[in-house]
C-alpha cells in the first residue's frame, strides 16, 4: 500500500488487490472505515464482494456519531452484466468489482459517474 | 458463513416450502402527495381543521407515534390511535366516516395548485395530489396538474344534513377534534359533483401535509372537495397488510418496532400465498444530523431521529443478508437507477441467490421511464405500476404470488 501525505492536505490510500485478498471480510471493512475515519481517501483497486459491501454499510451505520462520523461515500464501477453460474448462485459468490473509491461522507462528493469514469470532488 | 452451512442454506433455499417466506421490501424513499399547510380538512363531526392542526393534533395525542419515514425532511407518523376521523368517499360512492392512520409533513419549496370550482370551493395542493374526478367509466383520480377546467369533481355537502350523537351539542377538544367515542357526534354528509372553474399554478415554500385514510383512501377539504391520500414507497406493503385498501389481504399480527407484517395473505387463482413482509427504509451509506436541524428540530430530536435512521438501515442489511427469503426493489421511476445504492443493493441481493422483483413505480407521472430501469437492471423482471394510481396491481400481485409463492 502507498500513502500519499501532504501536510493540511487529504491522504489518499491506495490499497492494492493482493493486500486486499490477504484479509478476512471484517478486516478489509476495519481497513477502509478506519481509514475514512481519519479523513482519508481510501481506493481500492479490486473492491468488495456484495457480502462485504453489506457488512460495511451495517457496520458504517453502527459507527455514525454526531459532529464526528457522518458516514461515507463510496462509488465504483458498475458490475458486468452476467447472470452468475451454479457454483456462484449456490455459494453466494460473484465476480469481483472493479476499482472502488470510499472517502468520508462530508469531504467527498461525486460529481460524476458512468462506466468508464468517476469524478470526484475532495474537500479538506 | 461456513462452506456447509452455505450448502444446506442454498438448498434449504432451492426447496423450502411451508412456513412463509419473508420478503423485504427495499428502495429510496419517495416524497408524499399533499396540501398547503393552512388548507383545512373537514372533520367527522362536522368540524374543520387546518391540516398542520391535525398534524399537531396527531403529534400531540401520540406521543410515542412511530415515525415510518426515513427521509430526512419528512415526518410520517402512525396515529390511528389518536381518534382523528374524517368523512371519505367509499367506491360505492357514499360518504363515510373514517380514521386518520397516519399523518405526514414534508418540507417543500416548490410549484403547488390552486384549484377552484364553480360553487366557490378552492384547495391549494402539490402537483401530483389526486382529484377524485367523474369519468365516462366511472370515478378517476387525476392528479392537480392534469386536471382541466371544466372537469366533474367529487366533494361533499359541507353543512352536515344531521349528526349521529347523544348530545346534539358538537363535542370538540379545545375547538380542535373530537377523540372518537361513542358518543362523538358524526356528521352526516352527501356525495355531490363540482365543476372546475381554474386551476392556477403558485409557489411555496413551507410545510406541506397528507392524511392516511385506510380503506378509503380518501379525505375532503374544509371547502368540501374530496382528495386522494399519500402514496408512498411503502404504502405497497400497507396495501397488502389490512391497513388499506384490498379484500386478497388479511393480517393477524403487526409488530410496530421491527416493522414487519406478518401471515400477509395474497389470494391469485384460488391458492394463497402467504408471506412475511419486511418494510425496510431507504438505504444509504451516510446520515447527517445537521439534514434534520434544517427542518425545524432541535437538536436532541435531529440526533435521536438520525440514530433511528442508522439502526434501521443497519437492521435492513442484517435482515438482507440473514433473514428474507426474497427481495421486492421498489424505484421511483421518475429517477436515474444507477446510483452506486442501487448498484450496490441489486448486486447484494444476486450474490444471495434471492429472487427478486423490481417494482417501477410512479409511472402515472409524465417524467416516469420504465425502460431506463429495464435499461439499468436488464437480468430482472421489472413491473411498472403506480401505487398512487392502483394502476397494474394485478399484474405485481400475480408476480408476488409466482416469485414468492
Amino acid at each position: 500500500m502507498a500513502d500519499i501525505t501532504m501536510t493540511d492536505g487529504v491522504q489518499i490510500d491506495l490499497v492494492s488487490r493482493e493486500r486486499m485478498q490477504s484479509l478476512r471480510s471484517m478486516e478489509k471493512i476495519r481497513l477502509i472505515i478506519d481509514g475514512v475515519r481519519d479523513g482519508n481517501i481510501v481506493i481500492l483497486e479490486e473492491g468488495l464482494s456484495p457480502d462485504e459491501e453489506s457488512k460495511l454499510i451495517e457496520v458504517t451505520m453502527n459507527e455514525i456519531s454526531p459532529d464526528e462520523f457522518t458516514g461515507i461515500e463510496i462509488e465504483s464501477y458498475p458490475q458486468q452484466e452476467s447472470q452468475p453460474g451454479l457454483f456462484s448462485r449456490l455459494f453466494g459468490r460473484n465476480p469481483p468489482n472493479k476499482l472502488t473509491v470510499i472517502g468520508p461522507a462530508n469531504r467527498i462528493e461525486t460529481l460524476h459517474k458512468d462506466e468508464n469514469l468517476i469524478r470526484a470532488l475532495v474537500t479538506q | 458463513m461456513g462452506l456447509i452451512a452455505s450448502i444446506k442454506d442454498s438448498i434449504s433455499r432451492l426447496f423450502s416450502g411451508g412456513e412463509p417466506r419473508r420478503i423485504g421490501i427495499y428502495g429510496p424513499p419517495n416524497a408524499g402527495k399533499c396540501l398547503r399547510a393552512t388548507e383545512e380538512v373537514l372533520l367527522a363531526d362536522g368540524t374543520r381543521m387546518p391540516i398542520e392542526s391535525v398534524f399537531s393534533t396527531a403529534e400531540r395525542r401520540c406521543p410515542d407515534a412511530t415515525d415510518v419515514s426515513s427521509a430526512s425532511n419528512e415526518t410520517w407518523l402512525s396515529c390511528a390511535d389518536a381518534g382523528i376521523r374524517v368523512p371519505a368517499l367509499t367506491e360505492s360512492e357514499q360518504i363515510v366516516p373514517a380514521t386518520v392512520s397516519h399523518v405526514f409533513r414534508q418540507s417543500y419549496d416548490g410549484q403547488l395548485f390552486r384549484v377552484e370550482t364553480q360553487t366557490g370551493r378552492d384547495v391549494v395542493v402539490s402537483p401530483a395530489h389526486p382529484f377524485i374526478v367523474a369519468g365516462s367509466e366511472g370515478p378517476t383520480q387525476i392528479p392537480a396538474r392534469e386536471l382541466s377546467v371544466g372537469a366533474t369533481v367529487a366533494s361533499v355537502s359541507t353543512q352536515p344534513s344531521r349528526l349521529f350523537t347523544d348530545d346534539t351539542r358538537l363535542s370538540t377538544d379545545g375547538g380542535a377534534v373530537a377523540h372518537a367515542s361513542r358518543a362523538a357526534p358524526v356528521a352526516d354528509y352527501s356525495l355531490t359533483w363540482d365543476t372546475v372553474r381554474a386551476i392556477e399554478p403558485t409557489s411555496y415554500t413551507g410545510y406541506i401535509y397528507d392524511l392516511t385514510v385506510p380503506e378509503h383512501h380518501t379525505f375532503t377539504t374544509g371547502s368540501g372537495l374530496v382528495v386522494h391520500n399519500t402514496t408512498l414507497a411503502n404504502r405497497i406493503a400497507r396495501d397488502w397488510t389490512g391497513d388499506a385498501v384490498g379484500p386478497e389481504s388479511h393480517v393477524p399480527h403487526e409488530t410496530r418496532r421491527a416493522r414487519r407484517k406478518e401471515n400477509v395473505e395474497i389470494k391469485r387463482n384460488g391458492s394463497t400465498v402467504t408471506i412475511d413482509i419486511v418494510d425496510t427504509p431507504g438505504v444509504t451509506t451516510k446520515v447527517d444530523y445537521n439534514e434534520f436541524l434544517e427542518h425545524d428540530m432541535n437538536k436532541e430530536d435531529a440526533v435521536r431521529r438520525s440514530r433511528e435512521a442508522t439502526e434501521g438501515v443497519a437492521e435492513a442489511m442484517h435482515w438482507l443478508r440473514e433473514d428474507v427469503d426474497g427481495v421486492v426493489y421498489v424505484l421511483d421511476s421518475t429517477s436515474d437507477p444507477f446510483t452506486q445504492v442501487n448498484t450496490m443493493l441489486v448486486g447484494i441481493i444476486e450474490s444471495r441467490d434471492l429472487p427478486v422483483l423490481i417494482f417501477a413505480n410512479k409511472i402515472d407521472l409524465d417524467d416516469a421511464s420504465i425502460q431506463r430501469i429495464v435499461n439499468a437492471f436488464p437480468q430482472h423482471e421489472v413491473i411498472p405500476l403506480s401505487a398512487l394510481e392502483g394502476e397494474n396491481m394485478e399484474e405485481v400481485y400475480d408476480k408476488i404470488a409466482e416469485y414468492f409463492g
